[in-house]
């Protein structure tokens, strides 16, 4: 693609979708405390909006996609230590969760003074879960 | 940028300006309301004959309740005076329904360790969502204990009776909670100090099923349990069915022989004399039960056995010789006297390495739900099924 493809002619108007994404960046710059990011953003948005563009509409656009940006931030706080817990264990455990498919019960390796229980507990879920792929 | 570009951008700079993150959408109203609900977690051990119920609130790791409850469930007649029960309560449950046995019709929800009555099973579990959270304005996340391999149907069963009740479920086996209820975390990375999560074998003799798992570092599979389905209730018809050959018409009702039962039994050598005093057609009568019981309770043990073997022969061979000596009895069946003396030493007379069995001590009647308290303060979010009314 050359940058003569990426331009958009000066006389056509950018989209929501376009000005909505922009809006989203700036709230993700805020919202992890990238304040130069934010202005830079802001500038380029400033830039790109039509004159007649009414004041409201991008206040009820911020407000969405701010909204989006904290419910996603919510998520990766949550999801996020499962995620790296569980990529971890998976990486530790990559020799013997490769025989358990063949045989769990011969190849559990856990001989730690304490196991978690919520570990424990996911262990339990796959296995219901398969037990029903198989019903299924 | 032409000057034009640069005028608009003044402009727009002076009509435009870039909401601030202080003017966010508030969270809903629904998460707002679930965030203002008190958690209270439930470890619940549901027995064929009893219950045990413990309670925690989240951020604490006491024990807020814990109770024991006859799972049973008492219809008051019709016809009955007024004042007779208590508040003139159309249902009773527990030691209340038990205590008020002529004016009840006494229902047992569960039959071999999975409810074999919903409408009844309902009624208890709502009885003891009221003992658990008597505002009824918590949200009550609880682990239930299920028999070991329960099937998918009896699961439904559960999830079905405890909607509308409990908040959110999870269903793990009995054996393995009593593991995780026997396990003293105060003694966890202690030399010498042996993790029953991580190598043992726990058998859990109930009312209805006597369940036994191995237990060995990571959830069992299916292949680690059996659950078999004679326990505390088969002895006792055995007992009535002996009792009623030896002493034809003698009257005496289930209660009164499971009573006997917990008084008296034994396994190993017959034992003689027992001698039980009755009350039959209103006069008392001694009775010699010592070959009833005797009977009876070995009946058990020629259950339980082969099916301790086949799970020891299952086991993982780089870890059976210890696990061989964490061989922990547990429920109501751990009271018989001289079950832990009599199985370990059938296990070192057919050979198997230095076996030790014992009895899971005075708390029997608490480990399942007290690895269900456990369970429930550790699980994650997304582990918790919801239950939708």
């Amino acid at each position: 693609m050359t940058e003569s493809a990426l331009q958009l002619p000066v006389n056509i108007e950018p989209p929501d979708e376009d000005i909505a994404r922009l809006c989203r960046q700036i709230c993700l710059c805020r919202a992890r405390s990238q304040s130069a990011e934010a202005a830079r953003l802001e500038k380029i948005l400033r830039n790109r909006l039509p004159s007649e563009f009414n004041p409201e509409t991008l206040q009820q656009i911020f407000q969405t996609e701010q909204r989006r940006v904290i419910d996603a931030l919510m998520l990766v706080e949550l999801l996020g230590p499962m995620l790296i817990e569980r990529f971890a264990s998976v990486a530790s455990d990559k020799p013997a969760a490769h025989a358990a498919a063949a045989s769990p019960s011969r190849t559990a390796a856990r001989r730690a003074s304490s196991l978690d229980i919520a570990d424990l507990i996911d262990g339990m879920l796959a296995q219901e879960q398969a037990a029903r792929g198989h019903a299924a | 940028m032409s000057s034009a570009t640069v005028d608009k951008s003044v402009d727009k700079t002076e009509r435009i300006t870039m909401p601030s993150p202080s003017s966010a959408a508030p969270a809903t109203a629904a998460a707002s309301r679930r965030s203002d609900r008190k958690v209270v977690f439930v470890g619940f051990d549901l027995g064929t004959n009893k219950s045990c119920l413990l309670t925690g609130a989240s951020g604490s790791q006491d024990i807020v309740g814990s109770k024991i409850v006859p799972t049973v469930v008492g219809y008051v007649r019709d016809g009955i005076v007024d004042g007779i029960i208590a508040g003139n309560a159309s249902v009773l449950y527990g030691e209340e329904a038990l205590r008020n046995l002529l004016h009840v019709n006494l229902v047992s929800p569960l039959a071999n360790g999975v409810i074999a009555h919903r409408e009844a099973a309902r009624d208890f579990l709502q009885h003891i969502r009221s003992l658990a959270d008597p505002t009824s304005s918590a949200e009550i996340r609880a682990v239930v204990g299920i028999p070991a391999n329960a099937d998918e149907a009896a699961r439904e069963d559960i999830r079905l009776c405890a909607t509308g009740v409990f908040d959110r479920i999870l269903l793990i086996p009995e054996p393995f909670l009593a593991a995780l209820g026997y396990r003293d975390d105060s003694r966890l990375g202690q030399p010498g100090y042996v993790d029953p999560v991580t190598n043992s074998l726990f058998i859990d003799i109930g009312g209805g099923t006597s369940d036994l798992c191995l237990v060995q570092g990571y959830f069992p599979t299916r292949d680690d349990q059996i659950s078999i389905p004679f326990a505390g209730d088969a002895i006792d018809e055995l007992m009535r069915q002996d009792i009623e050959r030896v002493y034809p018409n003698n009257g005496l009702t289930a209660l009164r022989i499971r009573e006997i039962k917990e008084n008296h039994s034994y396994i190993g050598p017959i034992r003689k004399p027992i001698d039980v005093k009755v009350i039959m057609g209103g006069k008392s009568h001694t009775l010699e039960l010592g070959e009833v019981i005797g009977r009876a309770c070995n009946t058990l043990m020629d259950k339980i056995y082969p099916a301790l073997t086949a799970l020891i022969t299952h086991a993982s061979s780089d870890g059976v010789v210890t696990l061989l000596q964490n061989i922990i009895i547990t429920g109501g069946g751990s009271q018989i006297k001289g079950i832990d003396t009599v199985l370990q030493k059938k296990l070192a007379d057919d050979g198997f390495e230095s076996p030790k069995v014992r009895l899971a001590g005075q708390d029997y009647k608490r480990y399942v739900a007290i690895g269900a308290l456990k369970a429930a303060r550790a699980a994650r979010e997304n582990q918790w099924q919801y239950l939708l009314a």
